[in-house]
């Protein structure tokens, strides 16, 4: 068990820069989830942190030691990735046991290891089977079982559950929290899923285009985007974000003003998420911005919630409402909304960094 | 309607029957041939028109007593030295090609341009080669000889198993691990075994069935198989009876081993395509 270090690391693939100069401190125990969309060079810093890509720049520690120019095999890491890489010419038993020979490890305790691992993941019936004859959930439980029974320093998640089925997705990672918290190891965890970042976090890590764009708790990133990028990638639906301009304490775009409680002057992005987008009369007054006139576009109705996309003349808008809401509201027909005023964020126009209520831009938390 | 769809069927299979009857004679006609004349007297072997004949065992007795057994047994050792020196250097290679794009683009297919190059134009170096190293006339010669047409089919065709191999299972290795050798042993080579198999059958055939350096660079005791077949053309004439079952004990092993790899063949030449 270790905490993770990474001190200005930097990747290079010739003239593209994979990984900008990257610092970042993984509390031992923690479970960091590293989220962004593809080719924002999380996985890559998987991959360095693993051993499997070379460091053009900087410092990697694992607890005391410094690990940037060892070998994968003597950085005592666990890595799962997102095809399981199961041995497809060996046993489940054989898989699991692999690392644990590797170390020389005495016949009778690997035995005993791979036991209480499969029995850990409920796959001790599996043992004797080849990969193949498993399913995607069995086969991933291998291969969790796999990195559990080294007992590493940390574990490494390469989207683990993107191959799984949503109904297997969700039931896969309330078992990964349970060993997490059965465990207690460092999880360093790579998805490209906003909702299975929010869930299994104790720490996000927000990366796009090889930065940091935001790191924090779940709460933290949702609440308080530190930038616009943050703010649409996080939560789901996305992001309302409208181009406007502050004057005198008003934020006018062609259709929409609403009064604003923040020291502004300018042009200024305001971001409000769907669900603090209410119909007029939800909200109490001291809450409720002006309202707005839109028309319903489309409902889409989730069971408990419905998604409203709404037009006013220049904005498309989205609110996610209660059910019944609906009753007052169809396709087609004319509605009045208005904005949570506690709910707003303001992000610069020209950078999409974040700018708090007292007008300071503030660039996350790095 | 329905009959109008019989009749069309009925028609396509029957042409298709018929095409494969007439590629089946074609192919299967000269094996025929071969194992009739095999059991024939050259008197009748004069007469090929005739249909029927009294087969004797004549030719089967004279040549599998003769020197024909020491030719079967030279053309295996040649082909298994060249198939087990071409697995030992190809299959790193061709790890090395297939998985880290050693040589760039144009190795994929430049170590195949060897097979361009015609035996005529290596023949003489090797022969002073292998005179000056006293090896001259040994089936050392020929399975050296062997191998500048055999090793780079060989590796050319396990390059795409290699590639068919996902690398996360070699990095899983390594992180569980074990260094890099270690990882190609006990996780990727045994994924392309049964391509290495088929490569080896492959080259193997390619080795036993050369004609050209064995003539030049053997000879006498160490004869091949295709040399003592061509013997059988002498002076005098063709010897066909007996050429013919040397024919017959030369192509029975290939028939054999071909068959065993017809489906690894299609995948080698097809790019690996292991499925996970």
């Amino acid at each position: 068990m270790a905490g993770i270090e990474l001190k200005d690391v930097m990747k290079r693939y010739g003239s593209v820069e994979a990984v900008r100069r990257m610092n970042l401190e993984i509390p031992d125990g923690s479970f960091v989830v590293l989220v962004g969309p593809s080719g924002c060079g999380k996985t890559t810093t998987l991959r360095m942190i693993a051993g499997l890509e070379e460091v053009t720049e900087g410092e990697i520690r694992l607890g005391s030691r410094d690990v940037t120019n060892l070998e994968p095999k003597d950085r005592d890491v666990a890595m799962v990735f997102q095809n399981y890489a199961l041995y497809p010419h060996m046993s489940i038993y054989d898989n699991i046991a692999f690392g644990l020979r590797a170390r020389k490890l005495p016949k009778g305790e690997i035995d005993e290891r791979v036991r209480r691992a499969a029995t850990m993941l409920d796959i001790e019936p599996l043992l004797k089977r080849k990969p193949r004859a498993l399913s995607g959930g069995q086969q991933q439980r291998a291969a969790i079982g796999r990195a559990t029974v080294r007992e590493p320093a940390a574990f490494l998640f390469d989207e683990p559950l993107s191959n799984l089925d949503a109904k297997l997705r969700v039931e896969m990672r309330e078992e990964l929290l349970r060993v997490h918290k059965r465990l207690g190891t460092t999880v360093v965890y790579v998805t490209h899923d906003q909702e299975e970042a929010m869930t299994l976090s104790d720490v996000m890590v927000v990366m796009s285009d090889g930065e940091i764009m935001q790191h924090g708790t779940p709460a933290e990133v949702y609440l308080r985007p530190a930038h616009e990028f943050v703010g649409r990638f996080i939560g789901s639906p996305e992001m309302n974000l409208l181009d406007g301009v502050v004057e005198d304490g008003t934020f006018r775009t062609k259709d929409i003003s609403v009064s604003v409680r923040m020291q502004l002057d300018g042009e200024v992005k305001v971001g409000i998420r769907p669900e603090d987008v209410h119909l007029r009369g939800e909200l109490p007054a001291d809450q409720a911005s002006e309202p707005i006139d839109a028309r319903v576009e489309i409902v889409e109705l989730l069971g408990a919630r419905a998604i409203v996309s709404l037009l006013t003349g220049e904005h498309k808008l989205k609110a996610l409402v209660e059910a019944r809401a609906l009753e007052e509201l169809s396709e087609g027909q004319s509605a009045q909304v208005a904005f949570d005023l506690k709910r707003l964020h303001a992000f610069d126009a020209r950078t999409g960094e974040r700018i708090d209520e007292s007008g300071r831009r503030f660039y996350g938390s790095v | 309607m329905n009959k109008g769809v019989n009749r069309r069927t009925l028609g396509t299979s029957l042409l298709r029957l018929g095409f494969i009857l007439i590629a089946l004679v074609v192919v299967l006609f000269p094996y025929l041939w071969v194992l009739l004349s095999s059991l024939k007297s050259p008197a009748q072997l004069s007469r090929p028109g005739d249909l029927l004949f009294e087969p004797i065992l004549n030719n089967w007795i004279a040549v599998l007593t003769a020197e024909i057994p020491q030719n079967f047994l030279n053309s295996l050792f040649v082909g298994c030295a060249t198939v087990a020196i071409s697995l030992l250097v190809g299959t790193p290679a061709a790890y090395a090609i297939g998985r880290h794009r050693a040589g760039g683009r144009l190795t994929r297919f430049g170590i195949l341009t060897s097979e361009l190059m015609p035996p005529a134009v290596l023949v003489v170096p090797l022969f002073a080669i292998s005179f000056f190293l006293h090896i001259n006339g040994s089936l050392l010669a020929v399975a050296a000889s062997h191998l500048t047409f055999v090793l780079p089919v060989v590796t050319w065709f396990l390059i795409g198993f290699f590639e068919a191999v996902p690398n996360e299972l070699e990095e899983q290795a390594l992180v569980d691990g074990y260094g890099r050798f270690a990882a190609f042993r006990k996780v990727v080579l045994p994924q392309v075994l049964p391509g290495v198999a088929a490569a080896g059958i492959f080259g193997f055939v390619l080795s036993w069935n050369d004609l050209f350096y064995a003539l030049i660079l053997a000879g006498g005791q160490t004869k091949t198989l295709p040399v003592a077949i061509a013997g059988y053309n002498t002076f005098r004439g063709v010897e066909l009876g007996e050429m013919s079952v040397a024919i017959l004990v030369a192509v029975i092993p290939v028939l054999v081993l071909s068959f065993f790899i017809q489906k690894r063949l299609v995948r080698g030449i097809g790019g690996g395509g292991l499925k996970y």
